[in-house]
């Protein structure tokens, strides 16, 4: 998923142009919030982890050398911030999380019901399969990205969104009855 | 809703995946003021190695510019022993400073719980230090432990807030304190976090996320305040983690 502007702007800002770097950081600001956002499952820890994955881009945009996409680089940095946040969350008490907007026709009731379940729901998730989920459900990378992402090979990527998939269902409380038992057994 | 997820390993490079797990995951974007202080701090915190990377150049307005720094606080040392001098600096500290940072002069900060002795600040002894201090940037002292950034700005905005509320004027800057020596190393570094030229209004320590660092609070050009946190690594490298605009 080679995308020419980022591309271009990546090559400007790897010869050490800012403007470039900045458009860049700001073209995918969001989408590296979002997947830290779920991968981390805690808004305050995921605007942390949001800034080291974008100091990282910077500071490592130098080195970028164009073999892989952007998007391919970018999203390891993204997750790996994510994960090494996750971990030091581990090793301290967790904070009450923020409670979210309501959104798009759900009352606001509904979308903070929403919000807590998908977050405490991905919290219970092995952390393999909650990374692979999010990258394919919510950054829609494909399998093969996903494989160069995070290092292992389709097979894998497919087994951990498949397995996190049914997990979610049965953690969200709409479990298919094939799918429960399916789950229990593989996870 | 039991046929919504399709738990079967897809063969393709990629299946459609769940309608409702996608609405479930979506994230809203970031607002803009949160956007651009990310990219902001991101870029601050860039420079020192795209500087290093530049080569002799760079090293050489790096060097100038700490030639500056420490010309200006050679300048400020001077006009301190000046203002000392003489036997009796008392009337014109009283007519600079209010009855109650005189009295806080005198005494350890309770706002910061510490004294010379006890400070994490304390040690610094140095002529550059005190000038650093009696030129005007007061001691937060530790400001605890914080599990965010955010969490670290609420209480730099709320401890500077309640003593301009408690001095019944804008903060007094002639508090007892020594800076650390940590601060001094990395005051240049926190600079670069902030476009333009900044005054350091006060310095403090706090554990960011399990992580000493150095907190600073700068006033911008125009008039702004900016609070910036920096960690230093073991070999003396100054980090700027956070450079966020106080309210």
């Amino acid at each position: 998923m080679r995308d020419e502007v980022d591309d271009e702007l990546a090559g400007r800002a790897a010869r050490g142009d800012r403007a470039a770097l900045e458009a860049l950081l700001n073209r995918h600001a969001d989408r590296v919030h979002a997947i830290c956002r779920r991968i981390v499952a805690h808004p305050e820890d995921a605007l942390d982890a949001t800034q080291e994955a974008l100091i990282a881009v910077a500071r490592g945009i130098a080195r970028f050398d164009g073999r892989s996409a952007f998007t391919t680089w970018l999203y390891r940095i993204a997750t790996n911030a994510a994960i090494d946040e996750l971990r030091r969350r581990n090793r301290r008490p967790i904070a009450t999380a923020a409670l979210p907007d309501a959104s798009d026709g759900q009352s606001y009731g509904d979308a903070v019901a929403a919000r807590l379940d998908i977050d405490a729901a991905l919290r219970e998730l092995p952390e393999e399969f909650r990374v692979a989920v999010v990258l394919r459900d919510l950054a829609d990378l494909d399998y093969a990205e996903i494989a160069a992402v995070l290092d292992v090979p389709t097979g894998t990527v497919k087994s951990r969104i498949a397995r996190g998939r049914a997990a979610l269902t049965v953690l969200l409380g709409n479990p298919e009855p094939d799918a429960e038992r399916r789950t229990h057994d593989q996870v | 809703m039991t046929d919504d997820f399709d738990i079967s390993p897809p063969n393709a490079d990629a299946d459609d995946g769940d309608e409702r797990l996608r609405a479930l995951l979506a994230v809203a974007p970031l607002d803009e003021v949160t956007r651009r202080r990310l990219v902001t701090t991101a870029i601050a915190a860039a420079r020192p190695e795209d500087e290093a990377a530049r080569g002799p150049r760079s090293h050489r307005r790096v060097a100038w510019l700490s030639a500056a720094v420490a010309a200006t606080v050679a300048a400020l040392a001077v006009i301190t022993i000046a203002l000392a001098g003489g036997g009796n600096d008392s009337v014109p500290r009283a007519a600079r400073t209010s009855p109650q940072s005189r009295a806080r002069a005198a005494s350890p900060s309770p706002a910061t719980g510490s004294t010379d002795q006890t400070s994490p600040l304390a040690g610094a002894t140095s002529s550059a230090g005190k000038v650093l201090l009696e030129g005007g940037v007061r001691n937060l002292g530790n400001l605890g432990q914080f599990a965010s950034a955010s969490a670290l700005r609420t209480t730099v905005e709320h401890t500077l807030r309640s003593s301009t509320e408690e001095s019944g004027a804008a903060p007094s800057f002639a508090m007892k304190n020594v800076a650390p020596n940590a601060a001094l190393a990395c005051a240049t570094t926190a600079s670069g976090a902030v476009p333009g030229f900044v005054t350091f209004e006060a310095t403090g320590t706090a554990t960011v996320r399990g992580r000493a660092a150095l907190v600073f609070v700068a006033r911008t050009d125009d008039g702004r305040h900016v609070l910036i946190v920096v960690r230093q690594a073991n070999d003396g490298t100054c980090d700027v983690r956070t450079a966020t605009p106080l309210g």
